[in-house]
C-alpha cells in the first residue's frame, strides 16, 4: 500500500511538471508562502506584517513554473493609498531587464470626467466630443497633412504612428544644414537617438572609450532603424578581450555610420554597449539629434558642467559617484542630489525644460527626449501620459487603459504574452510600477497587494508531441 | 506488530526519499515544489531511530 503511495505521489509529480493539459494555476494570499509566486522584492521597499504594502517604485516577483507556457492570466487584488495616480505591471522581457508594461491602474484616467468611446479595446476621451467613432481619430492623427494639433493629445499605452517627415514650418530651419556639430559629453552605456535627414544622407562619427571594470566583454554594436522600425545599417566593434576588470582605461575603434540615398525623415540610432563602455566623442552633420528616455553622463572629469534640454515633465536623477553629489537646477530652480544609489524624481512644467548640472557621472533618465542644445531637440512621437502630466491644452487621450470607478480594493486583470518573455532559471520576472513612490519621502503613500492569482496556458503534452 | 509497521514505513520513506532525490537531480524543484525533502529526511531518521530502539529491544 505504501508503495502506491509512492507510485501516486510521482505520477502527481510528473503530472504537475509536464502540466498535461497545457494549464496550471497558482494563487497566493499576502501571507502566505508560495513557491510558484515568490514574495515582493527588494524588501526595502515593502513594509507590513506579511511584506505586501509596497512603500517604493519599483518592485519585482518571480512567477516559478516547471515548464514553458503561451500566456499568463493574472488577476491582482490592491488597495492604493490615494497619492499613487499610475500603476502598471510587466513581465521581464530580455536579459538587459527591459520589461514589457501594462496598465493596471491610472486614477487620472479613472476620475476624468471626459466623453468616451471605445472601438476593439482602444478608448478615446475627448474633452469635448468631436469624434463619434476611434477611427475617424486616428484617421485624423495618422495623416501627415492632418489639421490636428500634436500638441493636445496625449496617449497611453497606445501607439500612435510617430511622424515621418517634419512640418513644412520646421523643416525649412533645419534645411540643408552642412556644418559639423559633436558632442563632447562623455556618455556611458548604451543609449539611442532619434535624427531627421531632409537630404537622403547622414553621417555619424562616434569615439569610445572603455573603463574595463566589468568582467564581461565590451562589445559595441550600433544599429540604425528607419521610421518603420526596420533595420538598415548594423555597425560592430568587438572587444578585444584581455585586459577586462584591470580598470585601465583605453580606446577603442571608432565607429562610423555613413548613410546615403535615404528617404527624407526621422531615423532612430542605438548604441548598445555595456556600461564599460564610454562615447567620447559624436560628430554629425543633422540638426536633429535627441536622446531618448536615459543618458548616462559620464566624465574623467567630473566637475564638468553640462547643459541639457529635455520635454520630459518627471526626470529621475541619480549616481554611484560620491563626487557627483550637486544641487541641480531645474529650469533655475535648485534640486538636491544628495545621495548616491538612490534615484530622485524631480518633475518641471515647462514644454522645453533646461537642466544644467555643474558635476558629471549622473543617470538621468525620463519619458521624453534629451539633447545638449535646444535646437537639436525634436519629438516625433505624440505625447505619453504620465502620473504628473498638465492636462491644460490637452484635448484628446487615446488608450488601452479602461478607465473605471471601482472601490477601495481593487481587483484587475491583466493577460501577458510568455512566449516572447525572458525565462532564467525556470522563473518568469515580473515587475510593479508605481512611478513617483519612493520609499523615504515625507508622503505617507503605498499600494497594498492582496491575493495574486496566475492562469497559465500553453501547449499540452499531445500537441507538443504531434507538433514534434 | 509495531516493529512490522515501522520497518514497512521504513522502506517505503527509503524508497520515497530515493526515488525522489534522484528526481529532483533529473529535474530540480519537480518535488521540491510541493513536498519538503527536509521534511521527508527528518521523518526518514526518526523512523531509523525508532527502528533501531526496537531492534535493540
Amino acid at each position: 500500500m505504501l508503495s502506491s503511495f509512492i507510485f501516486l505521489a510521482v505520477c502527481f509529480f510528473l503530472y504537475h511538471a509536464v502540466a498535461v493539459f497545457g494549464v496550471a494555476s497558482y494563487s497566493v494570499h499576502p501571507c502566505s508562502q508560495s513557491f510558484f509566486i515568490q514574495k515582493l522584492t527588494p524588501k526595502d521597499r515593502t513594509t507590513g506584517k506579511c511584506q505586501n504594502i509596497i512603500i517604493g517604485d519599483p518592485v519585482y516577483f518571480n512567477l516559478n513554473t516547471q515548464r514553458t507556457f503561451n500566456s499568463a492570466t493574472m488577476e491582482i487584488t490592491y488597495k492604493n493609498s490615494g497619492f499613487n495616480k499610475i500603476m502598471e505591471v510587466g513581465i521581464l522581457a530580455d536579459a538587459r531587464k527591459n520589461y514589457r508594461l501594462q496598465p493596471l491602474d491610472n486614477i487620472i484616467l479613472d476620475n476624468l470626467d471626459w466623453s468616451m468611446i471605445e472601438a476593439n479595446g482602444v478608448y478615446l476621451l475627448q474633452r469635448e466630443k468631436k469624434y463619434e467613432e476611434v477611427a475617424a481619430f486616428l484617421n485624423d492623427a495618422t495623416k501627415n497633412d492632418s489639421s490636428m494639433n500634436k500638441q493636445e493629445v496625449l496617449t497611453y499605452f497606445y501607439d500612435l504612428p510617430a511622424m515621418e517627415i517634419l512640418p513644412a514650418t520646421m523643416s525649412s530651419s533645419v534645411k540643408n544644414k552642412k556644418e559639423i556639430q559633436t558632442i563632447e559629453n562623455n556618455l556611458r552605456g548604451s543609449y539611442q537617438f532619434y535624427t531627421y535627414t531632409d537630404n537622403g544622407t547622414f553621417a555619424f562619427h562616434f569615439s569610445f572609450h572603455d573603463l574595463n571594470i566589468n568582467k564581461d566583454p565590451d562589445d559595441v554594436v550600433i544599429t540604425v532603424y528607419n521610421a518603420k522600425g526596420e533595420v538598415i545599417n548594423r555597425q560592430e566593434s568587438k572587444d578585444q578581450i584581455g585586459r577586462e576588470e584591470s580598470r585601465k582605461i583605453i580606446e577603442i575603434n571608432d565607429l562610423s555610420i555613413e548613410e546615403q540615398n535615404l528617404n527624407n525623415g526621422f531615423y532612430k540610432i542605438e548604441v548598445a554597449a555595456n556600461d564599460d563602455i564610454v562615447t567620447t566623442r559624436i560628430s554629425f552633420d543633422k540638426e536633429i539629434v535627441s536622446f531618448i528616455n536615459r543618458l548616462w553622463l559620464s566624465s574623467d572629469d567630473q566637475n564638468t558642467s553640462t547643459t541639457l534640454f529635455t520635454d520630459a515633465d518627471e526626470m529621475t536623477f541619480s549616481t554611484i559617484n560620491p563626487q557627483a553629489l550637486q544641487k541641480i537646477k531645474i529650469n533655475g530652480d535648485d534640486f538636491d542630489l544628495n545621495q548616491t544609489y538612490r534615484q530622485f524624481f524631480a518633475l518641471a512644467d515647462k514644454k522645453i525644460n533646461k537642466i544644467e548640472l555643474t558635476k558629471n557621472d549622473v543617470i538621468i533618465s525620463g519619458q521624453g527626449l534629451f539633447s545638449f542644445n535646444q535646437k537639436n531637440l525634436y519629438n516625433l512621437n505624440y505625447h505619453k501620459l504620465s502620473s504628473h502630466t498638465n492636462l491644460d491644452g490637452i484635448n484628446y487621450i487615446i488608450t488601452t487603459y479602461k478607465p473605471a470607478h471601482l472601490g477601495e480594493w481593487r481587483t484587475k486583470t491583466l493577460t501577458f504574452n510568455l512566449k516572447d518573455a525572458f525565462r532564467y532559471n525556470n522563473n518568469y520576472g515580473f515587475i510593479i510600477s508605481i512611478p513617483g513612490l519612493i520609499s523615504d519621502d515625507d508622503i505617507n503613500d503605498n499600494i497594498e497587494i492582496g491575493d495574486i492569482s496566475v492562469k497559465l496556458n500553453g501547449r499540452s503534452l499531445w500537441e507538443k508531441l504531434t507538433a514534434s | 506488530m509495531l516493529k512490522i509497521i515501522i520497518q514497512e514505513t521504513y522502506y517505503a520513506l527509503t524508497a520515497a526519499l530515493t526515488i525522489f532525490i534522484i528526481m529532483e537531480i533529473i529535474r530540480p524543484n519537480i518535488v521540491q515544489a510541493y513536498l519538503s525533502l527536509n521534511l521527508l529526511l527528518i521523518l526518514w531518521l526518526i523512523n531509523v531511530m525508532l527502528l533501531l530502539v526496537l531492534r535493540n529491544e
